[in-house]
């Protein structure tokens, strides 16, 4: 399980996370709804490894990651864009950590394989990244993730770019992948119906100050959330 | 891997990067301006503004910044206007086939085999000299035209538009197809413009917004060339480099200090003229 | 276009064909006296070329060492360098310094920094010149990558690193391949500077740095004008094969 323990930030004077504490149980997905400004980057780049928090513990089971480099942390940090490397296949990037752990041919043979059919990309393993869609982009990009077995995930908006169609079948893969591989994650979202769907677990992330609920109910009930408003509007519309 | 910037790998390449480019050229600046006014070198015996005097007296300051100056304006005038008049004759097309690569061609030739070039060429005992004899029009070498070591730089000039022209052409040929400027013409032409006014208020205006900066780095370019006035020039006026060098070059000391005020004041206006055009734009 | 249009673009791109045939005669002409139009042909300029007879082969052996490596070097320092800019928040103030160099006259910054040359011995040395090519070659390669720097390339290091690539790793599989194309021209254009260079290298040489630049004003000077075409004729090749291959080499924004 992914412990947080007090971590803050500040950039000069501006304070952009207060005392963040969190758990996410192995395992789970953690739903954070957060709009753009909130520090949800910032947050997410410092349990990556990506910048220093000024105060606070990062744990994962008994282990201390508060030091440790981006590179022996297994968190993979998942931007809005794919990001997939241009110069490779679709195959060689989802291989790319793989390599670096300097596994054998054979072994990242059959683990990409098996991968790709996953994801159902077996038939564009050998394509560029730019002769998929966007679905596709951000299915490779999960693989090229997955296939490391991280400990955590982090995922900053990762539909936000999709159409609603494609979005929606990807939420469904996701859900559908993490737990099979039983993933522990944080999914990062400003859209509260997103939130509700991808999390086991709920928080709202606001100017730097994260609150967690208890359970799906008292993250609906919040006003905060927006859950209320989005409700009122169909009953709005229903009864009208 | 801490990516912002602050690590001290970066600032030990920054700042040795400054070290190599800057350093050097700043220290060389001072010791120059020292140099100058008789506070450093061989011959140095306390300060003096008899040097820069020296050079204020006799005009020579002036005259070579002048001169450098107009050889600058006038090859890089001449060649964007002739590369404007090429694309708008060919429409931006020219990159295309044999023509492009022929373009291409003297963006490969070193300045010293430009100069070397127009020397054989446009000389008075050059090809169109023996071409002029050949057909009867002069009779000998001396009745060929001055335009290699003339007072106008006739042959300085030719050498740098023979190296800008197609540059230019290439430059602006590709802002022409950037900036879609074949769609822009017909809908001037649609809202009435005639082909003066298409030129003059649609073309001329982009394209000169769009290369000037670099118009700007060539000028400067063109300002401190050396080789190409070094053989295609006379030794009055001259351009700066080819004074400065001299000047430093000579076996006699004294000459020194006036090269090295030459070349302080002309570093200065550069980077003057580099500070102020880099501070109002975002790309140069 | 027009056929008379068509006709004078023919006209003037055959004009950049010029320096190509003037030098190309001169380099095989026997005896080329006025007022003749062509030479008697003969092929010993370039035989001595070849046979090692005259400074060429030396001149042309040392001018490819000194930029080849120059191009290496400026180029593998003005990458790493260009990012250490472009990743600093006043990176436009750095970049600044770059320009430097590049605007200033390189025989004027020559005679600039001539005196630390002198005083620590490099003058009239290789490595003096090498030193002074670097001085020009590498601001260049500092502009040239510059922006390359985006913030979208600086999410593909941190997401590599994320993922476990080290440092060496994320430059050796992810950056230079990402920037082949740039790293190219940025690697021709610096060698480029140092081929055709002149003014510097004749002042920090002191004339015993015998480039093939160099070369071709000493032929010039010792009214050789078939062994100066040969050297010119040389210079001329690296950039014309480049051309074939690909023309972006040989056109940047910056001059």
């Amino acid at each position: 399980m992914l412990q947080v323990e007090g971590v803050g930030k500040s950039f000069g004077k501006e304070r952009v996370l207060h005392d963040i504490s969190l758990t996410v149980e192995t395992g789970h997905t953690l739903s954070i709804l957060g709009a753009s400004g909130s520090g949800k980057t910032t947050l997410l780049r410092g349990l990556a490894g990506l910048l220093t928090f000024d105060k606070g513990r990062v744990n994962w089971k008994d282990e201390d990651l508060t030091n440790l480099a981006p590179q022996e942390r297994g968190i993979v940090y998942l931007y809005q864009e794919p990001l997939l490397f241009p110069h490779l296949s679709v195959f060689e990037n989802i291989a790319f950590g793989l390599k670096v752990r300097k596994e054998t041919p054979k072994a990242i043979e059959s683990k990409v394989t098996t991968l790709l059919d996953e994801l159902g990309l077996s038939d564009h393993a050998h394509k560029s990244p730019e002769e998929l869609s966007g679905g596709q982009q951000q299915r490779v990009n999960f693989g090229r993730a997955l296939i490391i077995e991280p400990k955590v995930l982090l995922l900053d908006e990762p539909f936000g770019n999709l159409d609603a169609q494609t979005r929606s079948n990807m939420q469904e893969l996701y859900l559908r992948i993490s737990r099979e591989h039983h993933i522990t994650s944080l999914f990062v979202t400003h859209d509260v119906k997103e939130a509700l769907r991808m999390g086991d677990q709920w928080a709202t992330l606001q100017s730097g100050q994260l609150h967690s609920f208890s359970s799906q109910a008292d993250f609906i009930a919040d006003e905060s959330t927006g859950a209320q408003a989005e409700i009122r509007f169909w009953q709005n519309v229903q009864s009208s | 891997m801490k990516i912002s910037g602050r690590t001290w790998p970066n600032s030990l390449l920054r700042w040795g990067f400054v070290a190599i480019a800057t350093f050097p050229l700043l220290a060389g600046l001072v010791y120059a301006a020292l140099y100058s006014v008789g506070l450093a070198g061989a011959l140095s015996d306390g300060f003096t503004w008899r040097h820069w005097q020296a050079l204020w007296a006799e005009g020579v300051l002036w005259q070579t910044l002048g001169f450098s100056l107009y050889i600058a304006v006038v090859s890089i005038a001449l060649s964007w206007l002739g590369a404007l008049w090429l694309v708008w004759l060919s429409r931006g097309r020219l990159q295309k086939g044999v023509l492009g690569y022929l373009l291409f061609l003297p963006l490969g030739i070193p300045a010293i085999a430009a100069a070397f070039f127009i020397f054989q060429w446009l000389g008075s005992t050059g090809w169109l000299s023996r071409l002029a004899d050949q057909i009867g029009l002069i009779q000998q070498p001396q009745d060929f035209p001055n335009w290699v070591n003339d007072p106008f730089g006739i042959g300085i000039l030719a050498a740098h538009i023979l190296l800008a022209l197609p540059f230019f052409t290439l430059l602006l040929a590709n802002i022409y197809r950037q900036e879609r400027l074949s769609a822009l013409i017909v809908l001037g032409q649609t809202l009435g413009a005639s082909t003066y006014q298409q030129v003059r208020r649609i073309v001329i205006p982009l394209l000169w917004q769009r290369s000037r900066p670099v118009v700007l780095v060539y000028l400067l370019f063109v300002l401190g060339s050396y080789e190409i006035p070094l053989l295609l020039g006379r030794s009055h006026p001259e351009m700066v480099s080819v004074f400065v060098i001299r000047k430093l070059q000579r076996f006699s000391l004294d000459t020194i200090p006036q090269g090295m005020a030459m070349a302080v004041l002309y570093v200065v206006l550069v980077l003057l003229a580099l500070f102020l055009f880099y501070r109002k734009r975002r790309v140069i | 276009m027009s056929r008379s249009t068509q006709i004078l673009l023919w006209g003037i791109g055959l004009t950049f064909v010029l320096p190509f045939v003037v030098l190309g005669l001169w380099s095989v002409a026997d005896t080329w006296r006025y007022p003749a139009v062509l030479p008697d042909l003969t092929g010993d300029h370039w035989q001595r070329l070849v046979s090692g007879q005259s400074l060429l082969l030396t001149g042309l052996l040392r001018s490819v060492g000194i930029a080849v490596s120059i191009a290496l070097v400026s180029t593998v320092l003005g990458f790493y360098i260009s990012r250490a800019i472009a990743y600093h928040q006043h990176q436009r103030t750095w970049l600044f310094f770059a320009y430097w160099p590049c605007v200033i006259a390189p025989g004027i910054l020559a005679g600039l920094v001539y005196i630390f040359f002198l005083r620590w011995g490099w003058a009239g040395s290789w490595g003096g010149v090498w030193l002074g090519h670097l001085l020009l070659a590498l601001p260049y390669a500092v502009i040239v990558f510059h922006p390359f720097w985006t913030p979208q390339i600086r999410q593909y290091e941190q997401l590599a690193a994320t993922l476990g690539a080290s440092r060496i790793h994320i430059f050796s599989t992810v950056l230079f391949p990402m920037a082949k194309g740039m790293v190219l021209i940025g690697g021709f254009q610096t060698f480029l500077i140092s081929w055709f260079e002149f003014g510097l290298t004749s002042l920090l040489g002191v004339g015993k740095v015998q480039t093939l630049p160099v070369l071709v004003y000493q032929y010039i000077q010792e009214a050789n004008p078939y062994l100066a075409a040969v050297a010119a004729l040389i210079l001329m090749l690296p950039p014309a094969v480049v051309l074939w291959v690909n023309k972006r080499f040989l056109f940047t924004k910056l001059v």
